[in-house]
């Protein structure tokens, strides 16, 4: 079991800063030898489908973080959870995390200057985050801003001295400028589109990103809802869309980074601020982010974008020791030696060279071409037969199909064909038909399209359904008429059940029912379309089942389907041919089970399920009635039942009863009978 | 190399036979599309047509009404505010299914590349994955989102069938698949190094 240094939860399809801050964390990691965990949970918050944020994806494919596995319990030394309106409501899945240390970073507060809980109640995230993961969060807000907002909200919560501030790679953004770019000063911003990121009034967005020939304004993202609330779009500004540059290479585009937004909003961070610092580029923005970002920033109000851009244009010098400032105070204080620092976890791979960044193993080969390799084998235990014509044998009911199979003569070679994802290994050819991935409107035609490549694959010459026919296999039986359909129809319907599936025999060339030692209690529908029937279908025969071997030891209790316990009885498992050595089974009572024990003269409890199809409760009562087993119905308790049928004097009465009223296998005459209307000659196909 | 020509011919047959398709309906688009402007031709030459439409514009007013402008003297009007536009979202459209031709790998190969293949639908679910398989013990190897689809594998088959190539079954095989599942891309996979997370995502 692998044990991280650092496990990252998040909704990893955010798309703006919450994205940017989860990369640069784990690339600090990667790079000091720290191992990473990405935990994604969906947010409620992004309702439509997207994929994990590119940059994000590019950790993973770099392997620079692992993916963590749905529904795998993950153990990490640290669990750093980001982005708390994640938790605003229950989560369908809970990840299974096991950590020493477990940190909330609140990257967003719980509302803003007019609604302190406009985005989340804190109380409520708390308890949930509490439940979820540990009682001993640490509640770490990232910026004095959160910090205080939490203070109106939650002042009791106890919250560590400092901040878990936004970290970044300053060599990753950085662009060596000497001064202004441009002759023109060119003045910009990048973020998500939102609208509490703009100034609410048209005139302040035009103080602040002047519609005037002195100043170019260029805008990566959000740009639209400026443009709506001034009214039309200024001639000098070059608005983009959204992720159509990347910030890196848009802000060495700028002279100056100006950020202005909504006067309610409490900016959780500014990490479009940090990013334009990192990059060489003078930022202006407002006095409320100078506890953030001190003397690194230029302060002003919008009014004052214009003069204070134009001032510094003009000066070189002055501009060049803004932009070093900057860079010295974000190495300084948002620096990924800081980020290292406090996660407190001791690295538990060697340091990744700067240069690559990559895992020093490098990423797997991946794909490339492959000698034939003959497969992995099949289970093969016995001689395949001569070649002869095909039979393929499609349905539910494995058990029935292969004792059928085994029977068939040898000019008929029996393909399986069957949705069970068990496959027997029987040495017979087996095909599964998938029910992963088809939706129910598609199935039909999956299903008729299917039988008609594997009749012709197969090149088949009859096809038995061992189950319902559905409407793609009605289908099938009309495109392929020059094959014989042959349905085993299962009788022993819940009353009042399966009237849909009345009427389908007329798709095929014969229809078998299966017998049912407890005929005479059916009360389904089947009962009134009377077809060819056979004796109760077993794999075995009863002259094949092994002996019983005289070793003195505890009763043996064999379990079917139901749990359950008797004193003095020590519980086995037994295949079919094995079941004379069980001395009491306790089983349900599906068509296959109930019949094999009885024929092997088990002694028997039925316990009906209530949500099967078939009438269980039927057999088993009338096993009951004719003194072959013990059955538990609604008035009895299994429990009293099964100390009675303990009871050494029970179960010899009642294996001799089954003795008494055996039944033959009808496995042999289904056989004879899929065999005689095979009989008919394949069309002959160009 | 011979499956994986399998599987190139496969594919192969599948693009022809969507291209004989498309062009067979094609053919049948372009006829009808003939026929109903001929019969428009004939319709706008008849008499009764051209009766119709000389009564048709006598009936209509020479003076068509304009909408009412409603206008209050002595109040500003106010400048109309432009309708919000909501963000277009992409119509929904069937996801696209990528085949990966898995054959020969052991069933914990399998099982970790199936689990490689159900995170990379996490990080975009931008296909359906349908991995072919020759493994029986599959079911082990089953993922969330991926679709596992079996095939007898070539020793099974060539002790029951000796006479039909295994690549041949696979080819047809492929075929039916490629054709169930609407696939657009085929991937082989190297049974001694499956790709992992990072390779998928490369």
């Amino acid at each position: 079991m692998s044990v991280y240094d650092v496990a990252i939860l998040s909704d990893l399809r955010y798309p703006g800063g919450n994205s940017a801050s989860i990369v640069a964390e784990v690339r600090a990691q990667a790079a000091a030898g720290v191992s990473t965990v990405l935990i994604h949970v969906p947010s409620p918050h992004l309702k439509h489908a997207r994929p994990f944020q590119a940059r994000v994806t590019a950790t993973l494919r770099d392997g620079l973080a692992d993916l963590a596995h749905d529904g795998e319990e993950v153990h990490a030394r640290l669990l750093v959870i980001r982005q708390p309106r994640i938790f605003t409501r229950e989560i369908d899945v809970v990840p299974r995390v096991v950590a020493d240390r477990t940190v909330l970073v609140i990257n967003q507060p719980p509302g803003d200057a007019v609604d302190p809980e406009r985005y989340y109640v804190f109380a409520e995230i708390r308890e949930r985050v509490e439940r979820y993961f540990s009682p001993d969060v640490e509640w770490t807000p990232i910026s004095a801003q959160v910090r205080e907002q939490i203070r109106r909200v939650a002042p009791d919560v106890e919250l560590p001295r400092t901040d878990w501030h936004e970290i970044i790679d300053v060599d990753e953004w950085w662009t060596d400028r000497p001064g202004p770019l441009h002759e023109v000063p060119v003045i910009g911003r990048h973020g998500r589109p939102d609208p509490v990121k703009w100034p609410r009034e048209p005139a302040e967005i035009l103080r602040a990103y002047p519609d005037s020939a002195e100043i170019k304004v260029r805008i990566l993202g959000g740009g639209e809802i400026a443009v709506e609330r001034i009214g039309r779009r200024p001639s000098h500004w070059d608005v983009l869309d959204f992720g159509t540059e990347e910030p890196r290479d848009f802000l060495r585009s700028l002279d100056f980074f100006v950020y202005f937004h909504d006067p309610d909003l409490v900016e959780a961070f500014g990490r479009t601020i940090l990013e334009a610092m990192a990059a060489g580029v003078p930022v202006i923005i407002g006095e409320h982010f100078r506890d953030t970002f001190g003397d690194a920033a230029l302060y002003t109000d919008p009014a004052g974008v214009r003069d204070l851009v134009c001032e510094l244009h003009r000066d070189r010098v002055r501009y060049r020791a803004v932009v070093e400032r900057a860079r010295a105070f974000v190495e300084r204080r948002f620096g990924s030696s800081s980020h290292v620092s406090r996660l407190r976890v001791r690295p538990s791979r060697p340091a990744l060279r700067r240069a690559s960044c990559t895992p020093a193993d490098g990423p797997g080969a991946g794909f490339g071409p492959s000698a034939l390799s003959g497969g992995s084998g099949a289970g093969c235990g016995t001689v395949p037969r001569p070649r002869g014509s095909r039979v393929l044998l499609a349905g539910d009911h494995l058990d029935r199909l292969l004792a059928i199979a085994r029977r068939l003569p040898d000019r008929l070679e029996p393909v399986l064909v069957t949705v069970s994802e068990v496959l027997p290994a029987a040495g017979l050819l087996v095909e599964h038909l998938p029910t992963h991935g088809v939706t129910s409107a598609r199935r039909a035609g999956f299903l008729r399209a299917r039988f008609r490549h594997l009749i012709e694959v197969h090149a088949a010459h009859a096809v038995v359904v061992d189950g319902l026919p559905h409407d793609g296999i009605l289908a099938a039986t009309a495109d392929n008429l020059d094959v014989a359909w042959l349905w085993i129809r299962a009788a022993m319907w819940r009353r009042g059940t399966g009237l849909e599936w009345r009427g389908r025999c007329a798709a095929f060339d014969g229809v078998l029912e299966p017998g049912e030692f407890a005929a005479a209690a059916d009360e389904g529908w089947t009962t009134t379309e009377a077809v060819t029937t056979v004796a109760p279908i077993t794999y075995y025969d009863r002259t094949e089942l092994l002996p019983r071997l005289d070793v003195e030891a505890e009763p043996a209790l064999l379990l079917r389907g139901v749990q359950a316990t008797a004193p003095g009885f020590r519980i086995v498992a037994a295949d079919a041919q094995s079941l004379r050595n069980v001395d009491l089974a306790v089983a349900r009572a599906d068509y296959t089970t109930f019949h094999e024990l009885l024929s092997a003269g088990v002694p028997t409890v039925f316990v009906p399920d209530p949500r099967a199809g078939d009438d269980q409760l039927a057999r088993a009562r009338f096993a009951a009635a004719a003194g072959v087993a013990l059955c538990v119905d609604g008035s009895a308790e299994l429990d009293d039942v099964l100390a009675y049928a303990a009871r050494p004097e029970v179960r010899a009465a009642l294996a001799a009863r089954c003795d008494e009223v055996g039944f033959p296998n009808g496995a042999q005459d289904a056989a004879d009978w899929i065999a005689a209307r095979c009989a008919k000659p394949m069309a002959v196909t160009a | 190399m011979r499956w994986e020509l399998a599987t190139l011919a496969g594919r192969l047959r599948t693009l022809e036979a969507e291209r004989d398709d498309l062009l067979a309906r094609h053919g049948e688009t372009t006829r009808d599309r003939d026929l109903h402007r001929d019969q428009v031709r004939q319709l706008r030459r008849s008499r009764s047509y051209r009766v119709g439409s000389a009564i048709i514009s006598l009936a209509r007013p020479p003076v068509r009404v304009l909408a009412r402008v409603p206008i209050v003297s002595g109040l500003r009007r106010r400048p109309a505010t432009p309708a919000r536009q909501r963000p277009e979202r992409p119509p929904t459209a069937t996801v696209p299914a990528h085949v990966y031709v898995a054959i020969g790998l052991t069933p914990e190969a399998l099982r970790t590349f199936t689990r490689a293949l159900a995170q990379r639908i996490v990080v975009n679910a931008d296909h359906v994955p349908v991995v072919v398989t020759d493994c029986p013990s599959f079911r082990f190897a089953r993922a969330r989102g991926v679709v596992l689809e079996y095939v007898p594998d070539a020793r099974t088959w060539r002790r029951h069938r000796p006479e039909t190539p295994w690549d041949d079954l696979l080819t047809d095989r492929l075929d039916r698949l490629f054709r169930d599942h609407g696939c657009v891309r085929t991937a082989v996979i190297d049974p001694d190094r499956p790709p992992t997370l990072p390779d998928l995502l490369d």
